[in-house]
């Protein structure tokens, strides 16, 4: 079973109930895994949640000592750790007593959705008035604004909204702390990847295309079209929106 | 006393035709009457010397200068038809790591009381080699062909180049290998894509020609020969350097007047 990380609007949660807590390796699968997930983690809490029995084996609390460690390591905080029946066992001391109450109890009633993720904290919006060219990377805990483009393989990873005010044709990741309300709005979604919270979409540029044109006309061959797209007689693109819907991320238009 | 130009040919992407377009334009430009130095920067990988014919005339070298071993003009190696087209070749039996930023900074800056401009062949990559290039130069033409990996790459040159923009007066675009048959059926990048997702602006547009490969060969730069299409594209940039308004070939037209009605209708 592969350690897995799960987001919801409870927070995050690293997902270690199927792991064997004897085996020699699961310290070793867990420093690589969480050095992974560093690259969005780092900086926000997440949760764990170990196999019930957990206290049934041996060395167990000092193996999750070790991965408090290893978390700690990469800048990642534990909010608290819960059993795969989901009571918690062990909780940070840090952690104020209500936000944990309230994890466990929104665990409970599903259907009374209550934001535990909280956006208030969320620093000033980054405006970006140049292109992201090839190669440049903007991390930021918050939203970020581009009036330009965003070019191939370059890249923006934002705890929260997107906004781009010209061609999207890099990769972008809004909500990387995952916050599944955030979203991607470009005026020219050109990319073949978006990623918001812990969801991924893989685009066909073709559709998206399609999607952003007020006359759909015939077209061919992605990329290779948009000259003829783009000579299109008046045709003004409709920007798009990017956000999570039931678990997935859609693209519609944005009015 | 001449203070020059010296403008780097930069592409990111291996192959695209740096060395072939900083040998064409470094003639073009001598033919008009300038005093011109073409410089190998591709250290360990040389190639201008070929290009330009002059390798058997080759007897030091940039490392050379660099390292005190010999004067800056006893490493020149001067054109055969044109005496005022100089080349300052790399050394092949060294690397990259063999000159340092400051070193080249200097070199071109005494290069520049010499001539009017001073062409530098960069190397593929964005690594010491690429920094040294970069590292007196006062314009640079990014050499790019109508593909998807050329131009993502020369978009890294230009994010790295205009995070030195004060030193540059000028970044320009050259498209090179340009198929206009293959752009009419939608097969190739089209130079309007290519410039949308650079935006950088357009100074030359060489069409796709054998007669490179040949030139290449004999070692005689094409813009020399009276060719029609890439040493005639290759003029024009020349002249567009030097602030002359020249209007851009129009490539259809060897297309023929069939094809360029079906493309119409495509």
């Amino acid at each position: 079973m592969p350690i897995t990380l799960k987001q919801n609007k409870k927070g995050t949660f690293l997902d270690l109930s199927g792991e064997d807590f004897s085996s020699q390796d699961l310290l070793k699968d867990f420093s690589i895994f969480t050095s992974d997930a560093s690259k969005f983690l780092a900086g926000s809490s997440v949760s764990l949640i170990v196999p019930e029995n957990i206290n049934e084996t041996e060395n167990s609390f000092s193996i999750i000592d070790e991965m408090k460690k290893e978390l700690n390591l990469n800048n990642i905080s534990i909010k608290s750790i819960l059993s795969s029946d989901e009571t918690p066992i062990l909780r940070a001391q840090q952690t104020p007593p209500a936000l944990q109450e309230e994890i466990i109890s929104n665990q409970q009633d599903q259907s009374q959705e209550k934001e535990i993720i909280d956006t208030s904290y969320l620093p000033e919006t980054l405006y970006i008035e140049a292109n992201l060219r090839s190669g440049q990377l903007v991390r930021y805990p918050g939203n970020v604004f581009v009036l330009g483009d965003v070019n191939p393989s370059a890249e923006i990873i934002a705890s929260g909204d997107i906004i781009i005010w010209g061609s999207l044709r890099g990769v972008v990741h809004a909500g990387a702390n995952g916050d599944r309300n955030s979203k991607i709005i470009a005026m020219d979604f050109a990319t073949g990847q978006i990623r918001i919270a812990d969801e991924m979409l893989s685009l066909d540029k073709n559709k998206l295309r399609e999607l952003a044109r007020p006359q759909s006309k015939s077209f061919a061959f992605g990329l290779i079209a948009s000259k003829n797209s783009s000579d299109d007689s008046g045709s003004t693109k409709i920007p798009l929106v990017a956000k999570i819907r039931n678990n997935e991320i859609i693209i519609a238009r944005y009015f | 006393m001449a203070n020059g130009k010296v403008i780097v040919v930069t592409s990111g992407k291996g192959g695209v035709g740096k060395t072939t377009t900083t040998a064409n334009i470094g003639a073009a430009l001598a033919n008009m009457g300038k005093t011109v130095c073409v410089m190998d920067m591709d250290i360990g990988l040389r190639n201008l010397d070929i290009l330009m014919g002059l390798e058997n005339r080759v007897v030091y070298n940039l490392v050379d200068v660099v390292e005190g071993t010999c004067k800056i003009k006893q490493a020149l190696v001067k054109d055969k038809k044109l005496p005022n087209l100089n080349l300052l070749p790399a050394a092949q039996t060294r690397d990259k790591t063999a000159v340092n930023a400051d070193q080249i900074k200097t070199l071109v800056d005494e290069l520049k009381t010499m001539f009017d401009f001073v062409l530098v062949d960069c190397p593929a990559g964005i690594e010491s080699g690429f920094q040294n290039s970069i590292a007196g130069a006062d314009r640079a033409l990014i050499v790019v062909t109508p593909e998807m990996s050329s131009v993502r790459d020369a978009d890294r040159i230009v994010g790295l180049l205009e995070a030195r923009r004060d030193q540059f007066e000028d970044i320009n675009l050259i498209v090179n290998r340009v198929r206009p048959g293959l752009i009419e059926a939608n097969q190739m990048m089209s130079i309007d894509d290519i410039c949308e997702i650079l935006s950088v602006d357009l100074i030359g547009v060489i069409p796709d020609d054998e007669d490179i490969v040949i030139s290449t060969n004999k070692g005689e730069p094409l813009s020399l020969t009276t060719n029609k299409s890439a040493g005639q594209a290759y003029r024009n940039i020349a002249r567009r350097i030097l602030g002359e308004e020249v209007p851009f070939m129009d490539l259809n037209k060897r297309l023929g007047i069939f094809k360029k009605i079906k493309a119409m209708f495509a």
